[in-house]
């Protein structure tokens, strides 16, 4: 988890300043998070008359997934030790315990997830209630004073609830003061475009015979020095395709705790070991479905998240997630489905790719932000007319060597006169591509000035109903969100007969001319992923991994509406 | 195989074309207009009696040979080989890839691979690839070899969709289909006799729902109404794909027509919402 020595002090300063209230800020959750963690549950006074509280804030944690001790087993394993820094404390103010008689005794009990949630004490040994605390799981126990120091909660699970009510018990049995709280885990949040970037991955290869992706590497190099990080392709099997691998997540808690996840996709190709080789203490490493049983579309290219959007007057204050069904035999797997559901706060929704031969929805748009606009983004979406149109303004004798190479058009005149490939691209626009923009419009509250049409074209790769971008899918991009701006990370076209010669591209210049007005010269690079990329159905996005700061409110209070 | 081992060994072109433009080696191209134009005019210009053989380019570019010989496919985000690599589509490389394709010691994926990489290879395959076709044993090599061929020019493409319509496995045969759509789209129909729409027509008919979409797909730019009838049988096709293409289909060929066919068939009510729109949408 980040923030180790901040969460440590908060930890230790709680008990004597009094409560979380006395905890600060913290890098990870949202800007203003100080420890005010919702609504104190008090449902009694403290039984002295004098009005004060008998009162403890709502706890919001962050699942105990990762491995901070570096044993090889999540620390929800383990008993608490030095160092686990994943637990939220569970602690009593200053009045709460100077209220407490001598022979008066604390009352804890815990209703609702109890398999997924577990109060520990000061010693070590088992959990005083919750998960693992006995055989039924022990939802009652009273404390003594001296018992009420040190004490924590862990949430093993996402999404885990409970309720806990702490009663104060005079001798007599008498409920002398009372209240109840929430003890939630935050549910996983999957990034989206808007966040900070602040690690990129690409995986180096060369595949000889004029193939390798030097050129993007160097890119990304130059662009984000220490914050990208070329990852050995003869470690992985050449496996290029690491957005497809794992998606990167985050948690964020009442304390100030920032838990980031790898969603580690079963797709299982050379990459399979990527995930846990990164994850070393600072990441949960978690996956959903059976191993052994997956299809393109269980590939992470096909796990989008929207920006922030407002539906029909519902706030996803995190987006929306949205992945592809990609028709017979291709669809996400039902563990994944379930669990992403589960989660609420990002409600997901499936749209149509079972026109595209790999089946991912990343191939044909996405969100880059847009500072100046009312919704902060804008939606970037292929369009086949477009390109058409941009391809008559051009001359039809322009030789197109990357083209000749991959797909057997020499020239624009040679796509012109493919009558194959229009009556193909007006159906796949007619069926498929109009469907789901509407559907997404709907979905997405997106209206038409949010979107940017984007021209694009597709060939047939597979069978009779399968497709792949013809032109370098430009909407297949890598947004990154640096302190000195966006830049998008964009596949070269090629339109073009000079590689060497962008300034002569027309795609390169309509597509630049697309883009908001905050986009200056320079902020949109186009790379080279043609070889090992474009040629083998994927581009920028589908090559490339970028992990996000969870710069998000607090999901407790923006997504209270999602998650009740 | 043992006639196209014999044709390899008389196999025409490269010396040519390298002679005529250096024949660009390994690393990314850096290919100019004039240089394209030069080479295609070079391929056009080869005298197929005046032979090269693989080892005659050896002889001439052993490094180019060489590193053709050792190159092994990328695994595509499809999950599917290729040998994407720029060189495979240089003219020179076309020996290299039958003499490694026609190698049954080549492990079947690379073989399958190398039969994909003749679609944008710049030499004179087409031919060549016909003859392997029909003698090839190995369905996924014929797949390969088929999906080149629906890309080949038109005095190949009619017999290449013949014989892939014919092909007792059924990728082969959707391959053969679209090899069909692009000759009548694109050619106009070009070299091709009545045996290949009346093909098309019996492959209305195909055991897999692919080869009855592509097969729909390539009668409606026939410009032969005739076939009508038969391509709006596929209307309540299982297969909602299928519908869907010859909803397409029958618009293409004859709009007028194709409404009272779509009425007939009470397509508008399909429970499939791609085939409904497209009904609506007329």
């Amino acid at each position: 988890m980040r923030s180790r020595r901040w969460l440590t002090i908060c930890a230790s300063l709680s008990l004597v300043a009094g409560g979380l209230s006395a905890c600060g800020k913290d890098g990870g959750g949202s800007d203003d998070e100080g420890a005010d963690s919702g609504t104190a549950g008090e449902t009694g006074g403290d039984g002295d008359g004098d009005g004060e509280a008998w009162a403890i804030d709502n706890i919001y944690g962050v699942t105990n997934r990762d491995d901070d001790d570096g044993n090889g087993k999540p620390d929800w394993m383990d008993p608490p030790f030095a160092g686990d820094d994943d637990l939220s404390p569970l602690t009593f103010s200053a009045e709460m315990l100077e209220s407490m008689g001598n022979t008066d005794v604390a009352r804890l009990t815990l209703n609702g997830d109890l398999a997924g949630i577990r109060i520990w004490g000061a010693s070590d040994g088992a959990p005083l209630m919750g998960a693992n605390s006995g055989s039924p799981e022990v939802s009652s126990l009273d404390l003594s004073l001296d018992q009420m120091e040190n004490l924590s909660i862990e949430f093993i699970d996402y999404m885990v609830s409970s309720t806990l009510t702490v009663e104060r018990i005079g001798e007599d049995g008498e409920s002398l003061d009372s209240t109840e709280v929430t003890v939630a885990g935050s549910p996983l949040i999957l990034n989206h475009h808007l966040q900070p970037s602040e690690h990129f991955w690409v995986v180096s290869v060369n595949f000889g015979g004029g193939s390798n992706n030097a050129s993007m590497i160097m890119d990304y190099q130059d662009l984000f020095g220490e914050d990208f990080s070329s990852v050995s392709g003869n470690v992985y099997g050449g496996d290029v395709w690491i957005q497809d691998e794992v998606e990167f997540g985050t948690q964020i808690g009442s304390a100030g705790e920032r838990q980031d996840i790898i969603v580690d996709s079963i797709r299982d190709r050379g990459l399979d070991n990527f995930a846990e080789d990164t994850a070393d203490t600072v990441f949960a490493v978690d996956t959903w479905g059976p191993a052994g049983t997956a299809n393109s579309c269980d590939s992470f290219g096909n796990l989008e998240i929207t920006p922030p959007i407002t539906v029909d007057g519902v706030d996803y204050p995190y987006g929306r997630i949205y992945y592809g069904d990609g028709g017979v035999g291709c669809r996400v797997t039902e563990e994944l489905r379930t669990f992403l559901d589960a989660q609420k706060v990002q409600a997901p929704i499936e749209t149509d790719t079972s026109w595209l031969c790999v089946g991912h929805a990343d191939e044909f748009s996405t969100f880059i932000p847009d500072p100046d606009s009312e919704k902060g983004f804008k939606f970037l979406y292929a369009d086949t007319g477009e390109a058409w149109t941009l391809l008559e303004t051009m001359d039809p004798d322009t030789a197109l060597p990357r083209y000749l190479d991959t797909h057997g058009h020499g020239t624009v005149g040679e796509i012109l006169t493919d009558n194959e490939l229009r009556t193909r691209n007006d159906g796949i626009q007619a069926n498929y591509l109009d469907p789901i923009l509407a559907q997404y419009k709907a979905e997405f509250g997106l209206t038409d000035d949010d979107i940017i049409l984007i021209p694009s074209l597709f060939e047939q790769c597979g069978g009779p109903g399968y497709n792949v971008a013809l032109i370098p899918g430009t909407p297949n991009l890598i947004v990154a969100n640096e302190d000195g701006g966006t830049k998008l990370i964009v596949p070269d076209p090629y339109v073009r007969p000079d590689d060497n010669d962008q300034a002569s591209d027309p795609f390169i210049a309509d597509f630049v001319a697309r883009m908001p007005a905050s986009y200056g010269a320079g902020d949109v690079v186009f790379t080279d992923d043609w070889y090992v990329y474009h040629a083998n159905l994927g581009e920028v996005h589908c090559g490339t991994n970028v992990q996000r700061t969870p710069d998000m409110p607090k999901w407790w209070e923006a997504a209270a509406h999602l998650v009740d | 195989m043992k006639t196209l081992r014999n044709k390899l060994g008389t196999i025409v072109g490269c010396a040519a074309l390298i002679a005529a433009t250096g024949c660009e080696q390994g690393d990314a191209p850096t290919v100019t207009r004039a240089a394209l134009t030069e080479a295609a005019t070079s391929v056009e210009a080869l005298d197929i009696t005046s032979t090269t053989s693989f080892a005659e380019v050896n002889q001439l570019r052993p490094e180019f040979v060489g590193e053709i010989m050792s190159l092994q496919p990328v695994r595509g985000r499809d999950r599917n080989f290729r040998f994407s690599q720029p060189s495979f589509a240089q003219a020179a490389a076309m020996p290299v890839i039958f003499h490694r394709l026609v190698d049954l010691e080549e492990p079947q994926v690379n073989r399958v691979a190398l039969a994909g990489a003749l679609r944008t290879n710049r030499g004179p395959w087409q031919e060549l690839a016909l003859d392997l076709l029909g003698t090839e044993a190995d369905n996924a090599v014929r797949v390969g070899l088929m999906r080149s061929l629906a890309s080949a020019q038109p005095e190949v493409l009619a017999k290449a969709a013949e014989l892939g319509l014919r092909d007792t496995d059924a990728r082969v045969r959707d391959w053969g289909a679209q090899a069909a759509v692009r000759l009548f789209a694109n050619y106009g129909g070009e070299g091709a006799s009545e045996t290949l729409s009346l093909l098309l027509v019996e492959r209305l008919k195909d055991e897999d729902s692919g080869v009855r979409a592509t097969s729909v797909r390539a009668l409606s730019f026939t410009a032969q109404a005739v076939h009508m009838d038969a391509m709006a049988g596929l209307l309540t096709d299982d297969d909602p794909i299928t519908r869907l293409a010859a909803v397409d289909a029958l618009v293409r060929l004859d709009a007028n027509e194709a409404k009272r066919h779509l009425d007939a068939a009470n397509v508008a009510g399909d429970p499939d919402p791609r085939v409904a729109r497209a009904v609506k949408r007329l």
